[in-house]
């Protein structure tokens, strides 16, 4: 199968249970939204596919196209083709976005020679596809940036290194709505264009207004609660998530 | 009054005071697991008034924190001298300590911070830093805007820092 | 330009001595009167030499710093001088020597970018050549023995005199009784160099010790950027350098003085560096030191006019069996004056980095800022870091700070970069370049990867 298959998956960080026992499947060209009330997990189970050291996999697999992804290094998950966009990205201080972005990209396109105008005339196109002035290109990467920058130099990641899967960890989290609509754009056009599969993970339902999911999680308490189609969305703007809750808790 | 302590594992200590002339010695060593020290010293130096202030805090447990912060205003020939000592021995991981010294000093006064770090481990987040200045102008200017002269936002300003 | 990076330092051996004076071990009145008789020197500086040796016998060593006990002064050759004469053009040079410093990267860099350089071996300046515009101007740079010879009036009235003078250490004493080689540099009223000035030096022989005098004056409204970088093989048995630079620094002028040092481990690197700022005037320290077995190193700048200006920006790698113990002093004398000083350290496979800094603000200097910010990257548990400042503030109407952080490179700043699919040693390197860019982008762009490089192949093997 293409795309992502996660399988009986439990993570604990210091020490506490966040995920129990998650069974997913995204397929390439597949969107599903990943939602649930704050503190349930959901951005735990982004960092522990990215390979976070704070997180401990306790069982299960994490397959991409096939490969285990949980037997790899972060670095080595990328280069299989999955990119996860942080919730709150770090700042490096003294790394222009330029200089990372063009060693990032040739980290996953090994073997391809690209000179600084070149890799110059790629890093300008994007950077007008996601809506950042070109001045962030010698800026230091994150130093100083607004949360809706962040966000957006997230993005423009994603654009350059051309990912296979994408996880998206509460992208519209700060954003204003143009920006959310502007980013989320683009992430739909990559699915269009280059049949890429995304988790969208969040807890508003504004981003999905522009990228569009085919299926909806609900994962609520560390647990997946139903996966429906885009009907659930509604259903949780009216109610809330008290009818995903464990009965009784 | 001098502070020379001891802390083990899982132990809170905070300490809030006035810092008087003389000498003053703290010196504390954090040698169990999961403690912290905070201290906070405030002291205001007039005529000929004399500082003379020492504090070391050495982490040897893992997870020590400590923060150690010194303000004062001086005027007048008051002088102060502070040693302000961090150490953090090797196994100590997980370390985090501060100090931080600012001084206000107006006349004749003299102010001598003298920070220190002695680290022999890299699983730590450490810094210090010493300020000694005079009373910021835009702080000034904008509470003469306020209604305020200029005596009295400076008052201010000065209350607003010594408070303990 | 074909850098140094990748070159084992032990095939650069030492060319077999050419030596023709080779004084005895150890120093003495003789050895004084000897080296000032083989240079044919004036007596104003014979004598100027052994009044420095009487005061370097009745000081004592200094009691702070790094270890010195190994240090033995009669162990140590100060003096020797090769057949060389000095040499107008390239072609000119001898074979072997040529050789040496081809693989150092001079000739490639003499065409592209310098003014002109003075290659430094065994203590004597033995090539020289001077861009023809340069000298119209009246620009003067040329070694500080053929100084002495032509410009006495000069070098007489700055010379060891207000800036290091021959009293001020054990070390300064020691210097000006034995010191051999150097540059000199004189830029007149309003020229301004554009290009920098450059000149490479390395120590050839066992046991030499190494103590060249550079000396820079910048007249009213000049500007020069002058670039000092060294490497030197191999030895098992130690070397010292002990060399003292003096920079005088006009009226609105600007001096930058920037130094890449990359000394094997066996070097006792203790210099003197100094610079006097007059008013409106602008001094640069811009440094990077690796290698070297023991260094102790603190510019100084004496701000001693209305509005002068210091800036000290350096990077010390402290490797295995390596100490550094770095700073800087500044002193503001005058009203209106700025300091910036910025300090960035790796430590790392139980090497040790020291910062030592010295803030002044005399009484009378208003106005003045100074802000110093010194940190440390540690990246395993086995090295350490030190920091000492002292700030000694006597004026109330200043701004004066100091800051200082010690810490390792976050598991978080790794991990966000490995999963944008840098391997751990690239995202590690990358988050030290990272660290010391302020520093790094004053420095001329081959110095800059050189120093880059450098770094890198310090800390190779040395990260889990």
């Amino acid at each position: 199968m293409k795309g992502l298959a996660i399988k009986n998956l439990s993570v604990s960080v210091a020490g506490k249970r966040v995920v129990n026992g998650l069974d997913l499947t995204v397929k390439q060209g597949e969107v599903l939204a990943f939602m649930g009330p704050n503190g349930s997990g959901k951005s735990s189970l982004a960092m522990a596919v990215a390979g976070s050291p704070k997180y401990i996999v306790e069982s299960g697999q994490v397959l991409l196209n096939g490969v285990d992804l949980l037997k790899l290094k972060p670095d080595e998950r990328a280069k299989k083709g999955l990119f996860v966009s942080f919730q709150h990205p770090v700042e490096v201080a003294g790394v222009t976005v330029a200089s990372f972005l063009r060693m990032a990209y040739l980290a996953k396109n090994k073997g391809k020679k690209m000179g600084f105008g070149e890799f110059g005339k790629l890093l300008s196109e994007k950077m007008e596809q996601v809506g950042i002035d070109s001045k962030f290109a010698s800026r230091e990467l994150n130093v100083g940036f607004s949360g809706g920058e962040k966000k957006k130099l997230e993005v423009l990641q994603l654009l350059v290194l051309e990912p296979e899967f994408v996880i998206l960890d509460e992208l519209d989290s700060g954003l204003d709505i143009d920006s959310v609509a502007f980013l989320a754009k683009a992430v739909s056009e990559m699915v269009k264009t280059r049949k890429i599969g995304v988790i969208v993970i969040t807890h508003y339902e504004r981003i999905l207004k522009f990228l569009k999911p085919d299926k909806v999680g609900v994962f609520v308490e560390s647990r997946l609660r139903t996966v429906g189609g885009r009907e659930i969305v509604k259903k949780l703007e009216k109610e809330g998530y008290v009818n995903f809750r464990e009965a009784g808790v | 009054m001098n502070h020379n302590l001891i802390l083990g594992n899982n132990e809170e200590k905070s300490i809030r005071e006035e810092i008087l002339p003389g000498k003053k010695n703290v010196e504390i060593e954090i040698s169990g697991d999961d403690s912290s020290f905070d201290y906070y010293g405030v002291l205001d130096g007039k005529d000929e008034d004399e500082f003379d202030i020492s504090t070391i805090v050495t982490h040897v447990g893992l997870k020590a924190k400590s923060n150690v912060w010194i303000k004062g205003v001086l005027r007048n020939n008051s002088r102060v001298e502070v040693r302000g000592l961090i150490k953090v021995l090797n196994g100590a991981k997980g370390s985090d300590g501060k100090f931080k010294a600012e001084f206000l000093v107006f006349d004749n006064a003299v102010a001598k911070p003298i920070p220190g770090l002695e680290i022999e481990e890299n699983d730590v987040a450490v810094g210090h830093s010493a300020w000694v200045t005079k009373v910021s102008e835009d702080m000034i200017f904008y509470l003469m805007t306020k209604g305020l002269s200029r005596k009295k936002s400076e008052k201010a300003i000065i209350d607003g820092f010594l408070k303990i | 330009m074909q850098s140094v990076v990748g070159i084992d330092q032990s095939e650069v051996s030492a060319n077999k001595e050419r030596s023709v004076v080779r004084p005895n071990k150890g120093i003495s009145r003789e050895i004084v009167e000897l080296i000032s008789k083989e240079k044919n020197e004036p007596d104003w500086m014979r004598e100027k030499r052994l009044a420095a040796f009487e005061i370097f016998l009745k000081k004592p060593m200094p009691t702070w710093g790094a270890d010195l006990s190994k240090l033995d002064f009669d162990e140590i050759t100060f003096y020797l001088k090769s057949d060389y004469g000095k040499y107008e053009s390239w072609k000119d040079v001898p074979k072997d020597v040529k050789t040496t410093f081809e693989k150092l990267g001079i000739p490639q860099a003499e065409r592209k970018f310098l003014a002109g350089v003075v290659g430094q071996y065994e203590s004597e300046g033995f090539y020289q050549s001077l861009m023809e515009k340069y000298s119209k101007q009246g620009v003067i740079f040329c070694d500080t023995d053929t100084a002495i010879q032509k410009y006495p009036e000069i070098l007489k009235e700055y010379f060891m005199t207000r800036c290091v003078s021959i009293a001020d250490h054990k070390f300064a004493s020691l210097h000006g009784a034995v010191w051999s080689g150097g540059s000199f540099v004189y830029v007149p009223a309003g020229v301004k160099v554009d290009l920098p000035l450059q000149t490479y030096f390395r120590m050839n022989a066992k046991n030499y010790g190494q103590f060249e005098h550079t000396l820079i004056v910048a007249e009213e409204g000049s500007s020069v950027h002058y670039i000092e970088g060294c490497t030197a093989p191999k030895y098992s048995s130690t070397s010292m350098h002990s060399a003292v630079v003096e920079i005088f620094v006009k009226k609105n002028a600007h001096v930058r003085y920037t130094t890449v040092q990359n000394w094997s481990t066996d070097v006792y690197n203790l210099n003197t560096k100094r610079a006097i700022v007059e008013e409106g005037g602008f001094v640069e320290w811009v440094g990077g030191s690796m290698g070297s077995g023991v260094t102790m190193l603190y510019p100084a700048s004496m701000l001693i006019g209305r509005g002068a200006r210091a800036d000290h920006l350096n990077i010390a790698v402290g490797g295995p069996n390596q100490y550094k113990d770095t700073g800087a002093k500044v002193f503001h004398g005058a009203p209106d004056t700025t300091s910036t000083v910025v300090s960035k350290s790796i430590v790392f496979g139980g090497g040790e980095t020291v910062y030592r800094g010295l803030l002044r603000v005399a009484k009378g200097a208003i106005n003045s800022k100074a802000h110093v910010q010194c940190d440390a990257l540690m990246l395993d548990d086995i090295s350490k870091s030190d920091t000492v400042p002292t700030m000694e503030v006597f004026e109330d109407q200043v701004s004066v700070g100091h800051e200082a952080t010690v810490g390792r490179i976050s598991e978080e700043m790794l991990f966000y970069l490995q999963s944008r699919g840098l391997t751990e040693a690239e995202a590690m390197a990358m988050v030290v370049r990272g660290f010391v860019e302020p520093v790094v982008k004053k420095l001329p762009l081959e110095y800059a990867v050189e120093l880059n490089r450098l770094i890198e192949l310090e800390m190779e093997g040395s990260i889990g």
